[in-house]
């Protein structure tokens, strides 16, 4: 990681860019720099393009204009350049999308098998490695159906970090858990923070933006409305929207 | 009363080999055309979901046309007209495998289609996240999950193939029915000869249903389970109603 932190080329750039679906615009001249081992922390109300922003830096949903360059590769409709932004980066869901068909250990080894044909063993001592750091390698040979909602989480965690990924994007990973599981799923990213790990998190949870992010970054109606350190974010807000939303968020 | 008394089965079993070798030729075409429809079903299926319009229109006229004309019109176009346009001659039972493969693969294209979009979204998004390409998604992802799914229908409509088979009589095939048909007119037994080739018929569907639900029971339930499209429970409702709509000859399992 202390190679990536030196050299200069950003994790992450986004520059001028609009998403459209049909005629409603989701996305409005974006711009967006991430380096090696930042931590950002997007937030912003719902509908505000925060999911659709994320899921264009892996082109789950392709954008119309501006440019999206991820560790140097730039992503346009060239299949292999999609294909190489998706080997350097991991992503975590709301509802955690595991397969169901298979086992914790089979979903843990069937990317890096298939992708980059590594072979059983070697991929099967590699989940058992990211399992033991999300710390539920006993549950390896069930299914996900048997796990709760926060073990299934960090399965969906190790299941991204077995393809070596230099970014991980997390899309609300703790929205659909009961409260008493947000805190295992947040500490264990928080473990992947600290190890040096690129993130880009959006999430509500801004005890998690307060001590883990470096930056915070606000949304509103497509747009990027501000973008601050967490210090500034949560004490000085500029933008009224911003005084709204955290208002509504942390207030009661 | 008279009617019962006048009734005579001894002539059955001085017909059994004929009865018998129609029963095969009723099963191999009925197996055969349904192995044939499952793969191409599928591949319509995917055409249809995955294709732009122009590959997806085509197909859906394809499996309307199949779905909504008599299977008996279809076997008397493929066996008399295709010929004098293609200049192609067909020998009646090649007539009838054509007609009643093609007819079946556009039921298993309703339920493989219905089975694939019943996977959630989020399935092929984590795959694709993970740098899975598409033909690994649909393998290792799609396809397990889908097939528990459609087991229940397909059962359906292999069981609809076989009694579709009496159809193709109308051509020159030698069919159960079709021997029946002829040994009745010969012997004047026709309520007798009819009457056991239904009880035929009937074994051998409730044979089949007795196999389809232990396929189910090994394949279906258990994993339906780790299907993520269990909780949808539309979903799976659409993907079991499918073939509903068309020739059904068993009701389907009860849910569980
Ligand atoms: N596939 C889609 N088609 C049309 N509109 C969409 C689609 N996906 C999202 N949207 C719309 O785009 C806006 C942004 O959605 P999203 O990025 O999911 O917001 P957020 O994650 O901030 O809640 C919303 O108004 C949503 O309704
Ligand atoms: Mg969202």
């Amino acid at each position: 990681m202390t190679a990536a932190s030196a050299t200069r080329t950003p994790a992450i750039r986004i520059e001028g860019m609009s998403k459209w679906y049909g005629a409603f615009q989701v996305l409005a001249d974006i711009d967006l720099t991430v380096m090696p081992g930042d931590r950002l922390v997007v937030c912003g109300p719902s509908g505000s393009g925060k999911s659709t922003l994320i899921r264009c830096i892996n082109r789950l949903e392709e954008h119309q204009e501006g440019t999206i360059t991820v560790d140097g590769i730039r992503l346009d409709e060239n299949t292999r350049n999609i294909d190489a932004v998706r080997k350097e980066v991991g992503m975590v869901f709301q509802q955690f999308n595991l397969f169901p068909h298979l086992t914790i250990l089979e979903n843990c080894t069937l990317a890096p098998r298939t992708v980059r044909r590594m072979s059983k063993s070697d991929a099967e001592a590699r989940a058992m490695h990211y399992l033991h750091k999300v710390r539920i390698p006993e549950q390896a040979g069930k299914y996900p159906g048997q796990l709760s909602g926060g073990q299934q989480q960090r399965v969906a965690i190790a299941r991204s970090l077995c393809m070596d990924p230099r970014i991980m994007l997390f899309d609300e990973p703790t929205s659909a858990l009961d409260p008493e599981m947000i805190k295992e799923v947040l500490d264990t990213m928080t473990d992947l923070a600290q190890e040096g790990m690129t993130m880009v998190v959006v999430t509500h949870e801004m005890g998690f933006a307060r001590r883990v992010a470096d930056r915070v970054v606000f949304m509103d109606r497509g747009r990027i409305v501000e973008q601050k350190p967490p210090e500034d974010f949560f004490n000085a807000p500029e933008h009224p929207r911003t005084k709204l939303f955290l208002d509504q968020v942390l207030g009661h | 009363m008279e009617f019962l008394t006048s009734l005579d089965f001894s002539p059955v079993w001085q017909y059994r080999w004929p009865l018998f070798w129609g029963l095969v030729e009723t099963l191999w075409m009925a197996a055969l055309a349904f192995a044939i429809a499952v793969p191409a079903g599928l591949g319509l299926a995917l055409g249809r979901i995955y294709g732009g319009w122009l590959v997806n229109l085509p197909i859906m006229a394809f499996v309307d046309l199949m779905r909504f004309t008599p299977l008996l019109v279809q076997a008397v176009w493929i066996h008399f007209a295709l010929p004098a346009v293609t200049g192609m001659n067909f020998a009646a039972t090649q007539s009838a495998m054509i007609a009643l493969s093609l007819h079946v693969t556009a039921y298993v294209c309703d339920v493989m289609r219905a089975g694939i979009i019943a996977i959630p979204k989020g399935q092929g998004e984590a795959a694709r996240a993970l740098g899975m390409k598409r033909r690994a998604v649909f393998f290792h992802v799609t396809m397990p999950q889908v097939w528990p799914l459609v087991l229940p229908p397909l059962g359906n409509v292999a069981v609809a193939s076989f009694k579709l088979t009496t159809i193709l009589g109308i051509l020159a095939v030698d069919d159960l029915m079709k021997v029946t048909n002829r040994i009745s007119t010969l012997t004047f037994r026709t309520f007798e000869f009819y009457t056991t080739a239904a009880v035929i018929y009937l074994l051998v569907g409730l044979l089949l249903t007795f196999a389809v639900h232990r396929v189910e029971r090994r394949f279906g339930a258990s994993r339906l389970e780790r299907s993520a499209a269990r909780a949808d429970r539309a979903s799976l409702a659409a993907a079991r109603g499918a073939v509903a709509a068309g020739p059904r000859t068993v009701e389907p399992p009860p849910d569980r």
